[in-house]
């Protein structure tokens, strides 16, 4: 057999490290398909499922031009200018090529395990980057961590089909393009860089991040006296042909060149163009001449900028940081003004243990592999360090960015772990080291010069015995084994976490609830698909369906009908419209379901199971929003008990007991406890034995364990009465307003006072 | 699909009508319920012109359980009269106020006749159509209209000739109207019209009541619920006797003056009452919708902005016997999204004659904006029927190819492209074909320069 | 000032260094930078005279003007025998493909954004 020299060793055994690292990378977000079925999860890999399947039946033009009456009933929503399309073109194109193929895969699962797949190439694409920073053997480490990071699987799982899913391979690997463009000065690796930055474009709203941290890393370049030729050609082409392509996409259309999120790359550039042109005078002209051409142009240039700046941004003319962004920098600013955003869970700060329940060991390794690259500090070492001090403070800031953390902990804990690996694998004894350099010295002696020869010679000696002495080295075997053992330990629980923290944390479809039944065996809850059947195939095709924004992309994706609002939520006063619905009174709530042509409401009641992501606990959030916009009709205080409590049950005050939401969540909600008062397993309260009364809606459909809840609008009355009213005649139970003549009146005083 | 439909149903209406023979568009079964059936003569001639306009009418009273109104999910009967203001029935009864309100709901007409001695549980129903009768023995009395031939002298026989309903319910009665019984309040909900009042200087009151504040009550009303089933109150049974409607006029008023007609207006408007309310008159019907863009001809789904569109609307009026084009000048369409965008009145365009409905027309330009409008066109009159067309539609935005292009303001920069094209090909060309002189030339300047 | 003083004989000094030491080659290029100098400034003055509608057309024909500028700068830079300790790996001929390329790219993503 014949034997493969070194450096090809090394590339087999690099290719099949990678291979098995995307394989485990893949098979560790299979949790929930093995367990489940292969189903899409959540509620906006809904809206993207729906998209896809649009494209590959419609076409690239219809998916392009759609625009969806479906959504956002009345007003519609124009799909093809308000969505990032990366990610259903590389389904889509994924899913023609299989079938050019005749592999006839379903759409369904393209994009159920779209995800996973794209997990293996960030991993080769990590290993790509990290090779720049160190070398191949930490590239490696960096790669098998980014491949089972929990932080990073939360948003990756199989069925998990959203845009983080090939947006983190895009951003790793545009990443890895920029490096290598500014190494080499390479306008050719520029323009890939700028080309998978639009694909990025094209795939995330988290491009943000990229077109403001390279800017920024060139910035500090500049700042640390590196600015050099090589920095300017590659930024200079990747953000010029970065910014022409990504004005492409329609949904960023003019943004590039009227937003605050980025005006810092223009700066960048500016400043780009100036730096060199000041370099080639310098080349030409005397220093003091040069000082003074200097000191004329920067300051003119500065006026100039800073003036038309700000005269831009005063105007308007450059929009200001909008809400979502905005927020990072002022994280109070969104639950006073916007809150929608302060709403999403995803939004909130991130909790401590979050880092470590994520990131395991690497989170205090992180610190060391930053450490180690100021300890290098070329060029790309001040990108990770630029990088991992913005991506801390934006993960500090909101848990859903722990996500642009992830890679950037994996890298530098991959350096710092690798370099410790290297130093107790070194197998380099002293004496093999002070060897070779004995050598040279001793055939350089020339016969001519004995003195010279004797002189070198000293010196070899010297050399060698400085070398002696310099020679850092791990000798003993002992310290090897512990240092090696304790770090081989580290990892290995660590992939026991990582594929624990998958299991139990990150695999749930949620669309699927899972418990155990007394007996241990697994009970399934699957209230949300029976739901959403049912409104398949018991409702008109276009029965509109009322219900909080969260559903929505659910309801479109299943259900296949038209929804209020969904989880685009771009238009807050429609989302204000349908949380005054649910907070208002009946009638009040009736007027706003005509205007809308409603004919199905839909809720999430968690209180027979104690599902506490319902409805009732969300209602806050709905009030607050609709107290946004119409202040004088909703107010928050109105809803809470006069000493400021929370409460549903007798105590709960009357403007509570009296909205549409508490209604129809505990609409015959007695009748399960038969004597007995009813209890809410959620808010732990007692609620009064008199089920609400609903008369403007009919119960259409409760599911299995009461989680979903669809209510029909009931029509206006035949004799226009209020319905109310039509609900008491019905029972028979019509007041009567007893009338008295003055005359039968009169007589019977006439008895009373002769009594 | 839909146009077919739309045309097989009413084609299956107007055949079942002339099958059924009847005058009226909902049917000709008559149910009239009467507290004792014996009593039925005082009102025949009333009968016998209901039965000139072939009507088939079955006598019962309410206690009659047998004669069922509504039977598997249908009406056993198209009208009802109910001349029994004083007969209890239970609340399952057959006739109870819940059934009645059904049969209203389910397209039945109502004709009620009520007297001051009318039992609560009219009262009720009477309420659930916003009315609200005068107290219990409470009646109305005018001394300055009242008819010297019929009154016993309590001056609760009236004379009245104020007829306040709109055309299309009662038109104009030739004589003037003799009126004995209870009066009532008119509620405020827009489905309900006045008919029949009394002149002003009546009061309602018991018997040798006088000191009341005098004006003009009501009498007759009529409600035209959401389905277009009609219901029409009135506070009089002997507004339809045959001894009023018989009967010449003296109308003596208060001064002392006597007016003298020789027959009463009542069988002139009980008929028009009862032809409004059995749906033989003012009868409006939508014979076809559409609307298509100018020039084509086929119903979109889905519409641009900006688009130039027509909309037509076929109305006709049903006179009793056939149907003929409706002609008014207020249709009105509306193209709305939560609020109307577009509110434009439709002209009555120029058809054959032997078409028997007219054609309203509108060219319209759909609003600016995107989204999913209704065009609707909803016409409600008082007295005539209700009608409610409605067409949901999405308007679209342009297509990304449907923008103009190639704009006189954009030709700088139209120039500018091509130059910067143009300029890199020269410059490639040139660069590539000097490629070996430039070589030399620079090691001359190289050698230059390491001279100095 | 001083400065000002010191301004014009600083610029004498600068042009006489240009038009010594800069090859034929470089010389060239800074021809076709001026043209694209030119047509850039020309685009701009015309947007601020007639407004900005379209938008997108305005944006396509300045950037193709940057872009133009930008990647024949870099083919100054990557040319320029000075630099060449900077680039490595980029010999001329490289410098020239990565150029033609780059061009074609920007100058069909312009074209496409010009509508």
């Amino acid at each position: 057999m014949a034997k493969l020299d070194a450096s090809n060793q090394q590339a087999l055994l690099k290719t099949v490290i990678l291979g098995l690292i995307a394989g485990a990378a893949f098979s560790s977000r299979l949790f929930s398909i093995v367990r489940y079925e292969s189903v899409i999860h959540e509620f906006d890999p809904w809206f993207n499922y729906r998209t896809t399947q649009m494209l590959v039946k419609d076409g690239f033009y219809e998916f392009w031009n759609w625009f969806d009456p479906r959504a956002w009933y009345p007003l519609g929503r124009v799909v093809g200018g308000t969505v990032y399309p990366g990610l259903m073109v590389t389904s889509a194109i994924i899913h023609n090529v299989l079938h050019y193929l005749h592999f006839p895969v379903d759409i369904r699962n393209v994009c159920v395990l779209l995800a996973p797949v794209f997990s293996g190439a960030t991993a080769y694409a990590t290993y790509l980057l990290t090779c720049e920073i160190k070398d191949s053997s930490a590239g490696l480490l960096a790669a098998a961590f980014i491949g089972i990071a929990p932080g990073y699987i939360s948003r990756s799982v199989a069925g998990s089909y959203d845009n983080e899913g090939i947006a983190i391979f895009l951003l790793m690997f545009t990443f890895y393009l920029w490096i290598k463009a500014l190494k080499l000065g390479s306008a050719l690796w520029a323009a890939a860089a700028a080309f998978f930055y639009f694909y990025m474009v094209a795939a995330w709203g988290g491009y943000v991040f990229i077109i403001n941290l390279i800017p920024l890393h060139v910035l500090v370049l500049m700042g640390m006296g590196r600015f050099s030729t090589r920095v300017y050609v590659s930024y200079s082409t990747f953000y010029i042909l970065g910014t022409l392509m990504s004005m492409q996409i329609p949904f960023v259309g003019f943004q590039p060149t009227r937003t605050s999120e980025h005006m810092a790359a223009l700066g960048v550039f500016g400043l780009c163009q100036i730096l060199a042109f000041v370099e080639l005078v310098r080349s030409h002209v005397q220093e003091r001449q040069f000082q003074t051409l200097l000191r004329i142009f920067v300051v003119l240039i500065f006026v100039v900028g800073v003036v038309g700046l700000t005269a831009l941004t005063m105007t308007g003319f450059i929009a200001p940081w909008t809400g979502r962004f905005y927020s990072l920098w002022d994280t109070g600013y969104a639950k006073i003004h916007i809150p929608i955003i302060a709403s999403v869970s995803e939004h909130q700060p991130t909790a401590w243990p979050s880092f470590f329940f994520d990131l395991e060991m690497l989170i205090f390794l992180f610190p060391a592999g930053v450490y180690l690259c100021f300890r290098q500090l070329r060029d790309e070492h001040v990108f990770i360090i630029v990088y991992s001090v913005f991506a801390s403070y934006f993960a500090g800031v909101m848990v859903r960015l722990m996500l642009t953390l992830t890679p950037v902990v994996c890298i530098s804990a991959a350096v710092a772990l690798s370099t410790i690996l290297d130093t107790y694998l070194d197998f380099n004894t002293a004496e093999s080291t002070t060897e070779p350099s004995g050598q040279p010295s001793a055939s350089t002696e020339t016969p001519r010069s004995k003195h010279a020869s004797a002189a070198a010679k000293a010196a070899a000696t010297k050399d060698a015995d400085s070398t002696k002495e310099k020679y850092f080295g791990i000798l003993n075997f002992d310290s090897r084994t512990i240092v090696l053992t304790n770090f081989v330990i580290f990892l290995v629980i660590f992939v026991w976490h990582c594929t624990w923290v998958t299991s139990n944390a990150y695999s749930s479809p949620s669309i699927v609830l899972a418990s155990r039944n007394p007996d241990g065996s697994q009970h399934i809850i699957d209230d949300f698909r029976e739901s959403y059947n049912w409104l398949r195939q018991n409702t008109k095709e276009d029965a509109k369906i009322m219900s909080w924004w969260d559903y929505g992309y659910q309801i479109s994706g299943m259900a296949d009908r038209p929804t209020l609002v969904d989880n685009n939520t771009w238009n807050n006063t429609h989302i204000a419209t349908v949380g005054r619905a649910m907070s208002s009174n009946e009638e009040d709530a009736y007027e706003i379901m005509k205007q809308h042509d409603v004919d199905y409401v839909l809720i999430i009641f968690g209180g027979l199971l104690g599902y506490s992501g319902d409805d009732i606990n969300k209602y806050l959030w709905m009030i607050r929003i609709a107290e946004g916009v119409w202040p004088d009709k909703i107010k928050e205080s109105n809803y809470f008990t006069p000493t400021g409590d929370y409460r549903v049950d007798d105590k709960a005050s009357q403007t509570m007991k009296d909205s549409l939401m508490y209604k129809m969540s505990y609409y015959r909600f007695t009748e399960l406890f038969g004597p007995h008062a009813p209890v809410d397993r959620v808010r732990q309260q007692t609620l009064p034995k008199e089920s609400p009364e609903l008369n403007v809606l009919d119960e259409a459909f409760t599911s299995e364990n009461w989680i979903v809840r669809i209510y029909k609008v009931k029509d206006l009355d035949n004799l226009g009465r209020l319905h109310k009213d039509v609900a008491q005649f019905e029972a028979g139970k019509k007041k009567r307003k007893a009338q008295r003549s003055s005359k039968s009146k009169a007589r019977r005083k006439q008895r009373e006072d002769s009594d | 699909m839909r146009p077919i439909f739309s045309i097989l149903a009413s084609a299956a209406v107007l055949l079942s009508a002339t099958l059924s023979e009847a005058k009226s568009l909902t049917g000709n079964r008559v149910l009239v319920l009467l507290d004792d059936l014996n009593s039925a003569g005082e009102y025949s001639k009333f009968w016998s012109s209901l039965e000139d306009r072939e009507y088939k009418i079955n006598y019962s009273t309410p206690q009659n359980q047998s004669d069922v109104l509504i039977a598997m999910a249908k009406r056993n009967y198209d009208h009802v009269v109910h001349f029994a203001p004083h007969s209890k029935v239970a609340q399952d009864s057959q006739f109870s106020n819940r059934a009645l309100i059904k049969f209203v709901d389910m397209g039945g007409n109502l004709l009620i006749g009520l007297t001051p001695n009318t039992q609560d549980a009219m009262r009720d129903l009477l309420r659930e159509f916003d009315i609200e009768l005068d107290t219990r023995n409470h009646r109305v009395f005018d001394d300055s209209s009242y008819d010297e031939g019929l009154d016993a002298g309590a001056f609760d026989t009236l004379v009245t000739e104020n007829i306040v309903s709109p055309k299309p319910i009662v038109g104009e009665v030739n004589a003037p109207i003799l009126f004995r019984g209870v009066g009532h309040q008119v509620g405020s909900i827009p489905l309900l019209n006045r008919v029949l009042a009394t002149e002003g200087n009546a009061f309602s009151g018991e018997v040798g009541d006088s000191s009341r504040e005098k004006g003009a009550i009501d009498l007759v009303s009529s409600l035209q619920a959401r389905n277009n089933a009609r219901v029409s109150v009135a506070g009089s049974l002997d507004l339809f006797s045959n001894i009023f409607i018989d009967s010449p006029v003296s109308r003596k008023s208060k001064s002392g003056g006597v007016e003298k007609f020789a027959r009463s207006g009542n069988k002139e408007f009980t008929d028009e009452l009862s032809r409004w309310t059995f749906q033989e008159k003012s009868v409006l019907k939508v014979f076809d919708h559409r609307h298509h863009k100018e020039g084509e001809t086929q119903k979109l789904e889905t519409y641009r902005i900006k688009d130039n569109i027509t909309y037509t609307i076929e109305i006709a009026e049903y006179d009793g016997e056939k149907w003929t084009p409706y002609h008014a000048s207020d249709v009105q369409l509306e193209v709305i999204m939560l609020d109307p965008y577009i509110r434009t009145t439709l002209d009555e365009a120029h058809i054959a004659p032997e078409h028997h409905y007219a054609r309203y027309k509108s060219h319209l330009t759909l609003p600016d904006v995107y989204g999913v409008f209704t065009f609707k066109v909803n016409y409600k009159r008082p007295g005539l029927t209700y009608l409610t067309v409605e067409d949901v539609v999405a308007i679209r935005p342009f297509r990304h190819d449907e923008y103009p292009r190639f704009l006189s303001a954009a030709y700088p920069y139209y120039v500018s492209v091509g130059s910067m094209i143009v300029g890199f090909l020269v410059f490639s060309g040139t660069w590539l074909f000097t490629w070996g002189s430039r070589e030399e030339a620079k090691v001359v300047v190289q050698s230059k320069v390491s001279k100095k | 000032m001083s400065a000002m003083q010191d301004l014009a004989p600083a610029i004498k000094r600068l042009a006489n260094s240009y038009q010594q030491t800069t090859s034929i080659s470089l010389k060239f290029i800074d021809i076709y930078l001026v043209f694209i100098m030119g047509s850039g400034i020309l685009q701009f003055v015309y947007m601020l005279a007639a407004g900005t509608f379209p938008y997108n057309a305005f944006l396509a024909g300045f950037i193709s003007s940057v872009g133009s500028f930008v990647l024949a700068a870099n083919l100054r830079i990557q040319t320029n025998a000075q630099n060449s300790p900077d680039f490595k790996g980029i010999s001329p001929e490289r410098a020239f493909a990565d150029f033609a390329v780059c061009s074609i790219l920007l100058h069909l993503f312009c074209v496409n954004f010009l509508g």
